[in-house]
């Protein structure tokens, strides 16, 4: 009972051990904050990779095409009755962007151009979730042909969007009639507010509005072009006196693309260069930083079309299928996805394959046989084990580092001990027994890493919560250079965090057994004290 | 003729002093402690008398020689046992009072209770250690600053604290190192009165002091000298 009794009275009375306090504290916060941040990184990491794709993915590699998609797709869904939600092909190739702004903010990006069958592709992963005008406007974006839309004023002087907006806008706020962010996002009100999202209706538009009596006239402008969804780095800028995130270019806006000409066997040819012209529709943002810099969406079969992957005429007149480049399988809620994609596998080598092979070239054939089909874990595992590692190694690294906290209270400790000599003369002269002596010293350090360690986790707890507050507020306030986060570098717009309690439980652990650990040999050698000499020399 | 309490046989004890020298401060001293009995040891400083008593309390080992508390020889004891043995049967009055400075005087004095039962029991003798505690505590009469932090006492109320903390596990003994020592002629005058209360009371007690005056009122008192023990003319 002595011992813990005594190490209270010297955990709340001696000074000296809030040092220790705070070593361990502070060890225990910076652990916590590198493990839920780096934890944060990871599972942002899996969630944003799992919503870019689906399930299950096939594909021979990332160029290279192959026949016969809508065929497998069909036979899946046949196979697996009511496990497949939906599955979609892909089309992929590698070009440069020019956004045609009026008011010349041109950017020219190399992109990652996807051709998708969008109300598919929206169903075989979360790409939905991060279209930005179809959250606000259901139902508005689409890839086909469209020309651009236009704002205007009605006959009571009130702002209109096209039809189509403002009935979808009224869909959006009839399910979200709460939604702060529609307050946020000044540009989409429509009447009684500045849609600076969208054009204004030109005085062509008036007139043609007027000769004909046709509202459509002042809803579009311009001939009808191919849609195109562009990552949202590709169209916002970062406007410091808003501190927001604004988008640069009215909807609509033109976009030239610039496709490699490439073989069906993606080979690229340097047979000529492809421009082509397309409308800005919506952005996508995946919170992956390279994603939303690089991906554009154009619609599956005009990709397919202008890469001559569409069903071709051959010499000898008869047809070659059309090719994609991937498929995309969602499975329902909860299906295991890894015996989902054993059972696929199974079903592409051994029936389908056999099947189509007479019917395709050796090339495709070979292809074929090494088609790769997995989950979309496997599919990003390289890039995940790589964080996860990284994560390993950081949480290694200053483990070490908080070993330096054993040394300080290893040396606190030793002081401690030290000043306490003749205290320990006198617990001995009393009847205390050397181990109960080191037992004081134990329970004391014991205490002073419980102590250290619930502050601490609840310090680093703190500052993981609101971290991002904590970054912006440094960066505005004192100097923008100390903002530490770059979304360029690490993919993320924001700094994940993720606190687990199991891991705060272990971290609290680990902090108190550090610090009996650094007690020990302070412990020791108080033990050994004889009692005689600490009294005598007083 | 009472009953002998606490013995030293032919106990002997030298100092390394480094360089191949030695100090033998004891040389062979016998003793015999009788129950209830108020022994002096007096002798010039530095002669040997704390080493003596320090040995006869457990908290210093002779290097030869033997020291038996009421029949037993306590030396061939383990480490442990010692320990027990001197927390149960012997309490320490230093001339430093050396009272732990981070307790209040009620704690001071509740201390060696604790060290005396195991954290198990403690919480069922807490209530009769403390009413202990009040109990010696008036006896010295130092009830009215139980809650007082030794740097807020003088002199004389510390050690009569450590007297109070000495008492606590009832010992069978009492080894006081020149309790009056650090104290002005008054108030070493009372705590000596307390300690002869304590004397007549029952207390076996053993007295080591350089002060002829204070040993004077002993019942019987041996000088050391030239680290033997001789009675005192």
């Amino acid at each position: 009972m002595y011992k813990w009794f005594l190490a209270y009275q010297y955990l709340i009375k001696r000074r000296i051990a809030y040092f220790a306090v705070a070593a361990v504290g502070l060890c225990a916060a910076m652990v916590l904050v590198v493990h839920s941040v780096m934890n944060g990184f990871v599972d942002t990491l899996k969630n944003s990779s799992r919503k870019l794709l689906g399930d299950v993915i096939l594909e021979v590699g990332s160029t290279e095409s192959f026949p016969f998609y809508d065929e497998f797709i069909e036979l899946v869904k046949k196979e697996l009755p009511g496990q497949i939600q939906a599955a979609s092909p892909v089309v992929m190739n590698y070009g440069l962007i020019k956004i045609l702004d009026p008011f010349d903010r041109d950017r020219v990006n190399t992109v990652l151009v996807n051709g998708i069958r969008l109300e598919e592709y929206k169903k075989v992963n979360g790409f939905s979730e991060g279209l930005y005008y179809d959250h606000y406007y259901p139902g508005t974006t689409t890839l086909a042909p469209t020309s651009q839309p236009t704002w205007y004023y009605d006959l009571n002087d009130l702002r209109r969007l096209p039809e189509q907006y403002e009935s979808a806008l009224a869909r959006y706020r009839e399910v979200h009639p709460q939604d702060s962010t529609l307050e946020k996002e000044s540009g989409l009100l429509g009447p009684g507010n500045w849609p600076g999202l969208f054009e204004p209706a030109n005085n062509q538009q008036i007139e043609r509005f007027l000769d004909s009596g046709d509202r459509r006239a002042l809803e579009y402008r311009d001939q009808p072009l191919p849609g195109v969804i562009l990552g949202v780095e590709m169209v916002h800028y970062f406007d410091s006196k808003q501190k927001a995130y604004l988008r640069m270019y009215p909807l609509g806006t033109k976009v030239r693309l610039m496709l490699l000409s490439m073989t069906t066997a993606g080979d690229v040819t340097a047979d000529k260069v492809d421009t082509h012209v397309l409308r800005y529709v919506d952005d996508s943002r995946t919170k992956v930083y390279e994603i939303d810099k690089q991906a554009l969406y154009c619609d599956f079969d005009w990709l397919q079309e202008k890469l001559r992957l569409d069903r071709l005429e051959r010499l000898d007149g008869t047809f070659s299928p059309p090719r994609a480049m991937q498929i995309q399988i969602k499975l329902i809620p909860d299906a295991d996805y890894h015996a989902a994609r054993d059972i696929i596998e199974k079903l592409f080598m051994e029936r389908f394959l056999p099947q189509i092979a007479p019917q395709l070239e050796h090339r495709d054939l070979v292809n074929m046989q090494y088609m790769q089909i997995r989950t979309w874990e496997e599919r990003n595992q390289s890039f995940i084990l790589a964080v996860e590692k990284e994560r390993i190694l950081v949480l290694i690294l200053f483990a070490i580092v908080s070993l330096v906290a054993v040394f300080l209270i290893g040396c606190i400790f030793y002081m401690i001990v030290q000043q306490k000599r003749r205290d320990i003369g006198i617990i001995k002269s009393m009847g205390a027994s050397s181990r109960g002596v080191a037992g004081i010293f134990l329970s004391y350090a014991l205490a002073v890493g419980t102590v250290g360690a619930v502050f601490g986790l609840s310090v680093g707890a703190l500052f993981v919560r609101y971290i991002n507050e904590f970054q912006d507020f440094i960066a505005t306030q004192i100097h923008p250079g100390l903002r530490v986060w770059s979304p360029e570098t690490y993919s993320f717009d924001k700094i994940p965090s993720v606190v687990r309690w199991e891991d705060v439980l272990i971290i609290g652990a680990v902090a108190v057994l550090a610090s009996v650990i650094g007690s020990l040999l302070p412990a020791m050698k108080a033990a050994k004290v004889w009692p005689v000499d600490a009294i005598r020399y007083e | 003729m009472s009953e002998m309490i606490l013995q030293a046989e032919r106990v002997t004890r030298s100092f390394d002093l480094g360089a191949g020298s030695k100090l033998e401060v004891l040389r062979g001293v016998s003793l015999q402690v009788r129950q209830g009995e108020l022994l002096a040891i007096t002798g010039p400083s530095g002669c040997g008398k704390s080493t003596l008593l320090h040995i006869l309390g457990l908290l210093d080992l002779p290097n030869s020689g033997q020291v038996i508390y009421q029949g037993q020889r306590v030396l061939d004891l383990s480490s442990h046992q010692r320990d027990q043995l001197r927390c149960r049967s012997f309490g320490f009055v230093f001339q430093l009072y050396h009272l732990l400075p981070e307790l209040n005087v009620l704690d001071n004095v509740l201390f060696p209770q604790m060290i005396l039962f195991h954290s198990s029991s403690w919480w069922s003798q807490r209530g009769p250690a403390r009413r202990r505690a009040l109990d010696v505590l008036e006896r010295v009469g130092l009830q009215q600053r139980l809650r007082h932090r030794p740097n807020q006492l003088s002199g004389g109320e510390r050690q009569r604290v450590a007297i109070a903390r000495a008492l606590m596990n009832q010992p069978a003994v009492l080894l006081a190192d020149e309790p009056t020592g650090n104290l002005d002629k008054q108030t070493g005058q009372e705590v000596l009165r307390l300690l002869h209360e304590l004397h007549r009371s029952g207390q076996t007690l053993l007295l080591v002091t350089h002060d002829a005056e204070v040993a004077q009122s002993a019942d019987r008192v041996l000088r050391l000298e030239e680290g033997q023990l001789i009675p005192a003319v």
